[in-house]
């Protein structure tokens, strides 16, 4: 029995042997998934990486977020947002939803303060043909007026729901006081545009808003589990942007302040954004550079139930009696960024743990030391390829890199350039972070709230 | 005289050049006497609902321009009247003016036929 069992075994591993064999004999370069870019004469940048799999994913990224809106546009991109789907020059909402569903593709809109990113899964062979929806939904919509109202409801929930979530209001208050320009502006539009516009108002608005800023020189197509000929094939078969330039993208300007909004005093819950100055997307070097920094002084929980063995979580830990939690923050935009950390906490403790972890902040940003750095290039580089696992991560990053640069950085060429930091380039950027002026907002109860010149004093 | 007058709007819808017939008919609806249009009374009771939806997606200007021949038109036919013949709606007038629904009627009618198809060849 046990030798028919290891010969049995034997027969297996020699076919397997086999099979090894003769795939090694063919290029492997498919399997490696190497990304393809590839700019188009009128200014499109189409990317995909080829990795085999059954299910497609295509990434639209348009430099049209929120900061392009002037006053009279206020809330035009979370419209445009909410408008995906709906009417088309081409296409009526019926059938886009009905085909995309019957084929179990999806589509859906969300935004940064920078792009508005349109993203499209579905399995391989459905993505030919409903890849003329997502075109037409990105270069033609139709925003019928009667069509805006009909579904009205859906947006009143969405700017409802902003609302009353404390970390979305802190997140929309951070920019806006922090931030000179366009960065301030909202992801949501307000009440008050939707309440005292007429559709038809808001659909002319919005025609405006959709020619002024989609162009093709602004829009990055990425696929993922795409052939590169297939997509670029239909991109210039189904898109058809205007090949102008568009406005100028308009500089932001870190100007930090201070700003206190009471809510849900009840819950006695206290949420804090402290934040500096960040770098901008456009320099990987410094926003590695950052990363590590704030790998150094605080990344997010990695045990359940834990507050995190980072030394700003310990250093809260010390003061704080009911659970807390402390994260870093660091969002890079095209021209600038935030950098800083934010803090959940109980209410009555709230001072004492902002200060607590601003003192710690600050002593350790004077003195770095060789062996943090280490550990932080270790979780860095483990956290990042672990990242880019999930697809949408991957999509996201790689929306990043082709629209600031145009040129994309492989996993192992960013480990690299991890590894090429060295502790005078974090102690820089540590140097430059308490020098900048600083920005404190907080958000829920604010009974024990410290100010911003209790902590830079 | 309802089925003449049927016969007769279903020949001149089909051609234009029948201009005299259409001329004929065209005063004898009447319709122009109370300073409406052709698509103010739209002669669809089966598509009754395809007529609403395509009322609701006319301009605002468009849409008040109607509602106000509507009132107008009430307005006579309750004082047994009809405008001063020089406030007539002229033939020419309606035919480039009056037809101003027939866009959303088309739009809405493509729209129920795709359901219609889809449905036909998605749910056997």
């Amino acid at each position: 029995m046990k030798g028919k069992l290891a010969l049995s075994g034997l027969m297996k591993r020699s076919f397997a042997a086999q099979a090894q064999a003769a795939r090694k004999s063919e290029p492997n370069h498919l399997a490696k998934g190497e990304l393809k870019t590839k700019v188009l004469p009128n200014g499109m940048t189409v990317a995909s990486l080829e990795n085999l799999s059954p299910v497609s994913k295509i990434g639209v990224f348009v430099r049209a977020g929120p900061r392009f809106e002037t006053s009279k546009e206020a809330g035009a991109s979370h419209l445009i947002r909410y408008a995906a789907g709906m009417h088309t020059q081409n296409f009526t909402i019926f059938g886009i939803t009905r085909n995309m569903e019957y084929s179990g593709a999806s589509l859906t809109a969300s935004s940064t303060r920078d792009d508005i990113i349109y993203q499209m899964n579905g399995l391989r062979e459905s993505m030919k043909d409903n890849f003329k929806y997502l075109a037409d939904t990105i270069a033609r919509p139709a925003f019928k007026f009667w069509q805006l109202d009909d579904y009205k409801y859906r947006l009143e929930v969405e700017i409802e729901r902003s609302k009353l979530d404390p970390q979305q209001v802190l997140l929309d208050e951070v920019h806006r006081i922090a931030f000179k320009g366009g960065l301030s502006n909202s992801l949501y539009a307000s009440k008050e545009v939707i309440e005292h516009h007429d559709p038809e108002h808001l659909s002319e608005m919005l025609h405006h808003y959709h020619s002024r800023n989609f162009m093709n020189k602004r829009t990055t197509v990425i696929g993922i589990g795409v052939d590169q000929d297939r997509l670029l094939e239909h991109v210039e078969k189904t898109f058809g942007l205007p090949d102008l330039s568009g406005p100028e993208l308009v500089k932001s300007k870190f100007i930090g302040g201070e700003s206190r909004i009471i809510m849900d005093a009840d819950r006695d819950q206290t949420f804090a954004v402290i934040g500096t100055e960040g770098v901008s997307a456009e320099n990987l070097k410094d926003v590695a550079t950052y990363t590590l920094l704030q790998a150094i002084l605080a990344t997010g929980v990695h045990t359940k139930k834990g507050v995190g063995a980072s030394k700003l979580a310990q250093a809260a830990a010390k003061v704080a009696k009911a659970p807390f939690r402390v994260d870093g923050v660091n969002i890079n935009y095209a021209d600038t960024g935030l950098f800083g950390f934010a803090i959940a906490c109980h209410a009555s403790e709230s001072g004492d743990i902002v200060k607590a972890v601003v003192a710690k902040m600050k002593e350790t940003c004077k003195n770095l030391k060789e062996e943090d750095l280490q550990h932080a290039k270790n979780r860095v580089k483990g956290s990042f390829a672990l990242s880019l696992e999930d697809q949408n991560n991957l999509l996201d990053h790689l929306g990043m890199i082709l629209t600031n640069h145009n040129e994309v950085k492989s996993v192992d060429d960013m480990e690299k350039l991890v590894d090429g930091i060295t502790l005078k380039d974090v102690s820089a950027a540590a140097a430059k972070i308490m020098k900048t002026k600083g920005t404190l907002v907080s958000v829920g109860n604010l009974d024990n709230m410290c100010y911003l010149d209790e902590l830079t004093a | 005289m309802r089925l003449f007058r049927t016969l007769l709007y279903k020949v001149t819808a089909e051609d234009t050049s029948k201009a005299t017939l259409g001329r004929l008919m065209f005063k004898l609806n009447e319709y122009c006497k109370f300073g409406l249009y052709h698509d103010d009374v739209y002669p669809d009771e089966e598509h009754e609902a395809v007529t609403r939806e395509a009322v609701r997606r006319l301009p605002s200007e468009i849409y008040h321009a109607r509602n106000f021949r509507h009132i107008q038109a009430m307005q006579l036919d309750i004082q047994k009247e009809y405008l001063p013949e020089n406030q007539w709606t002229s033939y020419e007038d309606d035919l480039k003016n009056g037809r101003y629904l027939q866009p959303y009627i088309k739009e809405v009618t493509a729209e129920l036929k795709e359901r219609e198809d889809w449905e036909k060849n998605h749910m056997k």
